[in-house]
């Protein structure tokens, strides 16, 4: 997704943006034999949270997202940072934390939740209008039964049978971020207000992302060991 | 040329003849009494910690590769100090694996 342009210049344009490991990824390599070998990663999750300068957690989106939604959401969030520096400072963990309550009771009710906007104020002092800043306003829910994705580019109709899949997949994969996913990221930001991302890190990726980063084995341990038929004798040991 | 040729080779045949012998010479005698013939399966066979152990240290070069076209920050600090200048938020990309590897 970083090496396309669109992406890469929104991303570059309005965030100071920074990439960090949270642990090692899990790789699986199968050597079929006659030069024929699957690498591929097990497991693997991403993080996009949007912070202030102080360090602070604004807002997070979980996993994977198609290119349009990734877009979309990641307007959304450069768009609440400002509003938020638009509140007064001694407010702002009061107005943050109420915030993502009323996002996860939205998406509770499988609503579409506040949304921002930037509108500009055009003042008419002389023939030539004289341009405000932007400012950014929240636009309060419309009573939708639903909440609605940004309508995706239609894929196009050229593409391989993989590819359609993998196309589908990452559909459901925005679906789901966007819902449960989305909702319980609200919870915890309302209940921790202003917190750095160290301390959000792991309890995002066990409860939300489904992956315990303090756990060796990433949850694939049972998987792994529990049919191995020596594991008395090497308790033993 | 041959004659320098000659003396390095003897050099390293009388210096490896002579790191076998100080090896000889450091094991006891009756060490080889003491080995144990009658091992179990699970011994022979390898339990699965050591072998993922092994297998992720058995040489693979996982390629680097560009992070994309984003121009990154080098760590969080830096992209801190960045957003105190511009005003812009931090975004922060949190992954497993590194971004600037192939499998990630």
């Amino acid at each position: 997704m970083f090496s396309k342009n669109p992406v890469a210049s929104f991303m570059t344009r309005y965030f100071e943006p920074v990439w960090e490991s949270v642990r090692a990824v899990p790789i699986v390599r199968i050597d079929f034999g006659g030069g024929k070998v699957l690498t591929r990663t097990l497991h693997g999750n991403i993080l996009t949270s949007v912070c202030t300068a102080e360090g602070h957690v604004l807002d997070a989106l979980p996993g994977i997202y198609t290119e349009t939604a990734y877009l979309d959401r990641l307007n959304q969030l450069r768009l609440m940072a400002q509003f938020t520096q638009q509140q007064p400072q001694a407010k702002r963990t009061e107005w943050l934390r109420s915030y993502h309550q009323r996002q996860a009771e939205a998406l509770k009710r499988n609503q579409t939740g506040e949304t921002f906007a930037a509108s500009k104020f055009v003042a008419p002092i002389t023939k030539a209008g004289i341009e405000r800043p932007v400012e950014v306003v929240l636009v309060e829910p419309q009573p939708k039964a639903t909440s609605e994705m940004p309508k995706e580019k239609p894929m196009p109709t050229n593409v391989a049978k993989d590819d359609v899949a993998n196309w589908k997949a990452l559909e459901e994969d925005t679906r789901l971020n966007e819902s449960t996913r989305r909702r319980q990221i609200h919870e915890l930001l309302a209940d921790a207000g202003l917190v750095t991302p160290d301390k959000m890190k792991r309890p995002i990726y066990k409860d939300v992302l489904h992956a315990d980063l303090d756990d060796p084995y990433l949850g694939l341990g049972k998987v792994l060991f529990e049919t191995y038929p020596f594991v008395k004798e090497d308790a033993g040991r | 040329m041959k004659a320098i040729w000659f003396r390095v080779l003897m050099g390293a045949a009388v210096s490896m003849g002579f790191s076998s012998a100080q090896a000889q010479e450091a094991k006891p005698l009756g060490a080889a009494a003491k080995v144990r013939l009658d091992v179990g399966k699970g011994k022979i066979e390898q339990p699965t910690e050591l072998l993922l152990a092994r297998a992720a240290s058995a040489g693979f070069v996982n390629p680097k590769v560009e992070p994309g076209k984003v121009r990154w920050h080098v760590d969080f600090d830096a992209a801190r100090a960045a957003s105190a200048k511009s005003g812009k938020p931090v975004l922060l990309f949190q992954m497993m694996g590194k971004l600037d590897e192939q499998f990630c």
